[in-house]
């Protein structure tokens, strides 16, 4: 994609600007489409440059000759442009710059490409670059109230307005973007979508920049140095190849291709999000306490629930008020006279949209967002993270209802994120279900509601690249389970979708070892939940000694202790899970099961299975009741009456999480609490005895709280 | 951190990953990501003169096992799999031949759309690996005899380590001599924007810089077509017969280079990545040798027959 760049005096300063649409620009700039908005005089370089290139020069504007560049730049340039000729060879050598960092590397020799050479300034100041170059205001200027070009840009001008509603929180390439936009806009005003978000770039309301570029804004001059700003991936992720859409080498994402193609000349359009005035908290102060009441939670549900309402609310919702607020604190921003009797009229705010634009902490948090890239999950100090350590099975979801309730009745927005989209899936009809009178988006891959906007947002981690700072909560499910974690690119599209200073709730059964730590050291809030609704003790696995899997294929044997439990299960009526190390035993060993157990009802599941939803239903039904399957079912799915069978349990892929994970597939109903775990194996060890401490230590804290049915709580117990 | 911590955390992520200390060449399979082990031979029969050591070395063994390979060819005009009537129904045609490396399977048009489509460019070389073994087997079954085993013991025993040393250094040189020109299907302009490039040129230039045949910018498309996966069959060759113009200015250059050759036609192969109907084909074929002030022999190399 193509952009121009130009430069305008805007009474004090020369400013350097990119624009996918000159016309909207000069108009805003010369014709009064500003309002208070208005500049002396300005250049437009009139060969369109790769938009990664226009927007390179707009941010490394240095016409103050300060920062880094003044060295490279040489004494020509540290010296302040007086006139309008001599901001305009600055231009030139930026663009001369530009060019000569293309050079395909090892080509040393070349010299920098010349417009106007060693000479630009010599044939600026001759007005030798004329040609190229365009002279604003431009002769036989009209002034103010443009005629025709004024009518024309009425219609900019409210499309703008809608745009920028629209894309507020969003984080979209160009292709993106006009899917959303033309179809809003067209019917209402007419105006084409990069008209329209040129004009709300102008008014801050937007941020366009190249959707590869340098981390701290600006064009890479090296290739190590960009990321992709949508994933945060960069170095070799990153691949160079010439593009026919600007003429150029041009680096791509390979780390994100899935959602559609960024690249350094691809346009990635940042709405700002504009938070609405917010409802006064003070008229319906109901107690924590009473308002958790209302979701019927247990014991142990409700305490945690209340806990991280507590937290939750602790802050008020991030509001631009509160922004501005901060801002006049520190003396940065300063509300004008003008502004108080200001003109009704949307565009009146323009000026001060921009220069909050400009000053905001919105701009700099965002540079520094993107210059941390990808190893910045933890870094992000504004996020304000909240563990809640919950067993499986202990009703995660319904504790999170307050807490959504709590932010969308101030006027908020709630975003509930799992990696998985089957858990996506399931989470849709419940949430609905819950909160009737609000607006729910349910997004994954193919989703229908892919534009469409709600108080409370369902999304798999993946959709979360087209976030921007959009949610006042954030609830990440799952986060232990892949592919969230050990996924650098997805833990920053979480991040980046957080609010400044939102909450972020992290659940989890197993939470990784270095948020065990946090929470434990007390950096990081959290509250644990060691009982499941009903109230009955996780059931604890028993570790039996038997030949690995491997061995009974080949023998075509099974040993006698797993035949009888499985028999003892079959006989009382309950589904089992057979979990296998690899997905190639499956199969074999579903065979064996057959015949050995005399069972016709036995089947088997993998990731490669593309029958595998219909064999879970038909497992959930009872029609299969032994069902071999790998770790791909080890959460998620919820059997009321199940017994689980893990067999090579001393195997590699199997750590402590997932023994946990798959060991709290058992028990899940009131009816049945006390499913059987068995853990089989040849050894029995680290992984499968901290999975059994695991378990037992929340047990033990379930029953010292007292939150274990009457009968658990004797010593004599089951542990 | 002081000297001796930092030596004794690189020492520790050594520990983590021996393999790729040990043996940088083991890489993840460019399709599905998972690990490549290194062969010991392989199960696979080398075909003719090509080899597919490099494809090996970049895929995984089930992503390998899964390429439909065309390598028995039933139609001679085509180069389909099986019998073919659109061949026949065709009065005339402008190409000699065409060949493709596999057959559109659902696998391969996963593999095509997320290099096309989705921009993954990365596999544009692997992509144009496979044509190669197509490539030397139209090159040997039109011109080279394979030299049978009795003939080659006439050379002198030092031409032969020449031939020897030759067929190593430069392996497919000989295929090579006997080409003019690669070209390739041009796209719209609209449509190399909306991509950011044609897969026909990149492949088109990956082959011509691994076999040493000139590559040549022979076509210009003239019009913006719908996407011809739209249409049906009239439609497509209606469509495509005004679609392209030859280039003259690298004609008449491709012309001028070649004119110390031998040969009294200029043997030019196409590539475009797929084959369906060949009324594309045919349209390049004719426009280019509209424009040729010489006989031309045109050869189509596709990358998957459909």
């Amino acid at each position: 994609m193509m952009a121009w760049v130009y430069i305008v005096h805007t009474g004090t300063d020369w400013e350097a600007k990119m624009t996918l649409e000159p016309q909207v620009d000069y108009w805003y700039w010369f014709e009064g489409g500003g309002c208070t908005a208005w500049a002396v005089a300005g250049w437009l370089w009139s060969e369109p440059l790769p938009l990664g290139w226009a927007c390179g020069i707009a941010e490394g504007w240095d016409y103050r000759g300060k920062g880094g560049e003044k060295r490279a730049l040489g004494n020509e340039a540290a010296k302040k442009p007086a006139d309008s000729q001599e901001a305009l060879a600055h231009l030139v050598l930026r663009i001369e710059r530009m060019y000569s960092y293309d050079r395909p590397s090892g080509d040393s020799r070349r010299g920098v490409h010349r417009l106007g050479g060693k000479r630009g300034l010599r044939e600026a100041d001759k007005g030798g670059l004329r040609g190229r170059a365009e002279y604003w205001p431009r002769a036989g200027h009209s002034g103010p109230s443009g005629g025709a070009a004024e009518r024309g840009m009425e219609m900019v001008a409210a499309s703008a307005r809608i745009a920028a509603g629209l894309l507020q929180g969003r984080a979209l390439l160009s292709g993106e973007a006009r899917a959303l936009l033309e179809g809003a806009i067209a019917p209402v005003a007419g105006a084409g979508w990069s008209e329209a978000v040129q004009l709300a770039a102008l008014l801050g309301r937007v941020r366009l920049s190249g959707a590869v570029a340098a981390a701290d804004g600006g064009r890479a001059d090296a290739r190590r140095r960009s990321r992709c700003l949508r994933c945060g991936s960069g170095g070799e992720k990153l691949g160079r190849t010439s593009c026919a859409s600007c003429g150029r080498l041009c680096a791509y994402c390979e780390a994100c291709l899935t959602m559609g193609r960024s690249r350094e000349c691809e346009l990635l359009v940042l709405g700002r999000y504009e938070a609405p005035e917010r409802m006064g908290t003070g008229e319906e102060e109901l107690s924590v306490r009473e308002r958790l009441d209302k979701w019927g939670l247990s014991t142990a549900q409700h305490a945690a629930a209340g806990e991280a309402l507590r937290f939750v609310e602790a802050q008020p919702l991030y509001s631009r008020a509160s922004v501005l607020r901060h801002n006049a604190r520190r003396g940065a921003w300063k509300t004008t006279a003008e502004q108080g009797v200001g003109r009704a009229s949307w565009l009146g705010r323009a000026d001060e949209w921009r220069r909050h634009f400009k000053s905001s902490i919105w701009n700099g948090r965002l540079a520094r967002i993107l210059a941390r890239g990808s190893q910045s999950a933890s870094e992000r100090t504004d996020i304000r993270n909240f563990l809640l350590w919950a067993v499986t099975g202990a009703g995660k979801t319904e504790m999170i209802f307050p807490l959504v309730d709590s932010v969308i009745s101030r006027g908020g927005r709630a975003l509930i994120a799992s990696p998985r989209r089957d858990v996506v899936l399931e989470l849709d009809p419940r949430i609905r279900r819950a909160f009737p009178d609000a607006r729910v988006v349910t997004l994954y891959g193919g989703s229908e509601q892919r534009w469409e906007r709600g108080e409370i947002t369902l999304s798999t981690t993946h959709q979360l690249f087209r976030f921007q700072e959009a949610f006042d909560l954030v609830v990440l499910d799952e986060l232990d389970a892949f592919p969230y974690h050990g996924d650098p690119m997805l833990k920053y599209a979480a991040d980046k979708s957080c609010l400044p200073g939102a909450p972020r709730l992290l659940l989890s059964a197993t939470p990784p070892s270095e948020l065990q730590r946090a929470a434990r050291i007390g950096k990081l809030a959290h509250a644990r939940v060691p009982v499941r609704y009903h109230r009955h003790p996780l059931p604890v696995p028993s570790l039996v000694s038997s030949p690995a899997v491997k061995a009974m294929l080949e023998e075509d044997k099974l040993p006698k202790a797993l035949v009888k439990a499985l028999r003892d299960s079959l006989n009382r009526g309950a589904q089992i899970f057979v979990f296998v190390q690899r997905i190639a035993q499956s199969e074999p060993l579903a065979a064996l099961l057959r015949r050995k157990l005399q069972c016709a009802q036995v089947d088997a599941t993998s990731s490669q299975d593309p029958n595998r939803a219909e064999k879970v239903m038909s497992f959930r039904k009872g029609e299969i009741r032994l069902l071999v399957t790998t770790t791909i079912l080890e959460r998620g799915v919820t059997i009321p009456k199940s017994d689980v069978y893990i067999l090579d349990a001393d195997g590699k892929l199997f750590d402590e999480a997932s023994l946990v994970q798959m060991a709290g597939r058992a028990g899940r109903s009131a009816d049945d609490p006390g499913g059987k775990v068995y853990f089989f194996g040849p050894e029995r060890n680290q992984s499968q005895l901290q999975a059994v401490k695991h378990i037992r230590s929340m047990n033990k804290m379930a029953r010292e709280r007292g939150y274990l049915l009457p009968k658990y709580e004797g010593r004599g117990a089951r542990a | 951190m002081s000297g001796v911590g930092k030596l004794k955390s690189i020492l520790r992520s050594a520990g983590e990953r021996p393999m790729e200390w040990l043996s940088p060449t083991v890489t993840g399979c460019m399709i599905c990501g998972k690990t490549v082990l290194p062969h010991h031979g392989s199960s696979y029969r080398e075909r003719g003169m090509a080899s597919y050591r490099l494809l090996r070395q970049c895929l995984c063994v089930s992503c390998f096992a899964s390429i439909p390979w065309l390598d028995r060819i039933q139609c001679e005009v085509c180069g389909r799999g099986v019998d073919c009537g659109d061949c026949i129904r065709r009065p005339e045609r402008h190409f000699v031949c065409n060949r493709s490396a596999v057959g559109y399977s659902s696998v391969m048009r996963e593999w095509l759309a997320m290099y096309k489509y989705r921009g993954q460019e990365s596999l544009a070389p692997m992509l144009a690996e496979m044509l190669v073994p197509s490539f030397l087997r139209l090159t040997e079954e039109q011109w080279l005899q394979r030299p049978q085993r009795g003939e080659a013991r006439t050379h002198h025993g030092l031409h032969r380590l020449k031939a020897w040393m030759d067929s190593f250094w430069h392996p497919y040189a000989e295929a090579a001599r006997r080409w003019d020109a690669i070209t390739y299907v041009p796209v719209s302009r609209e449509r190399a924007q909306e991509r950011g490039f044609n897969q026909a040129q990149q492949v088109a230039g990956f082959l011509s810089d691994k076999l040493g045949i000139p590559g040549y910018d022979l076509l210009i498309r003239d019009r913006h077509a719908e996407k011809m996966s739209f249409k049906t069959r009239a439609e497509r060759q209606r469509d495509s017969r005004t679609l392209f113009t030859g280039n003259e200015g690298q004609i008449r250059r491709l012309e001028n280079q070649s004119h110390m050759s031998s040969r009294e036609s200029l043997r030019i192969l196409l590539i475009d990545d797929i084959y369906t109907t060949g009324s594309t084909a045919e349209a390049c074929a004719s426009a280019i040798i509209q424009l040729a002030s010489r006989p031309v022999q045109l050869y189509i190399l596709t990358w998957a027959r459909s």
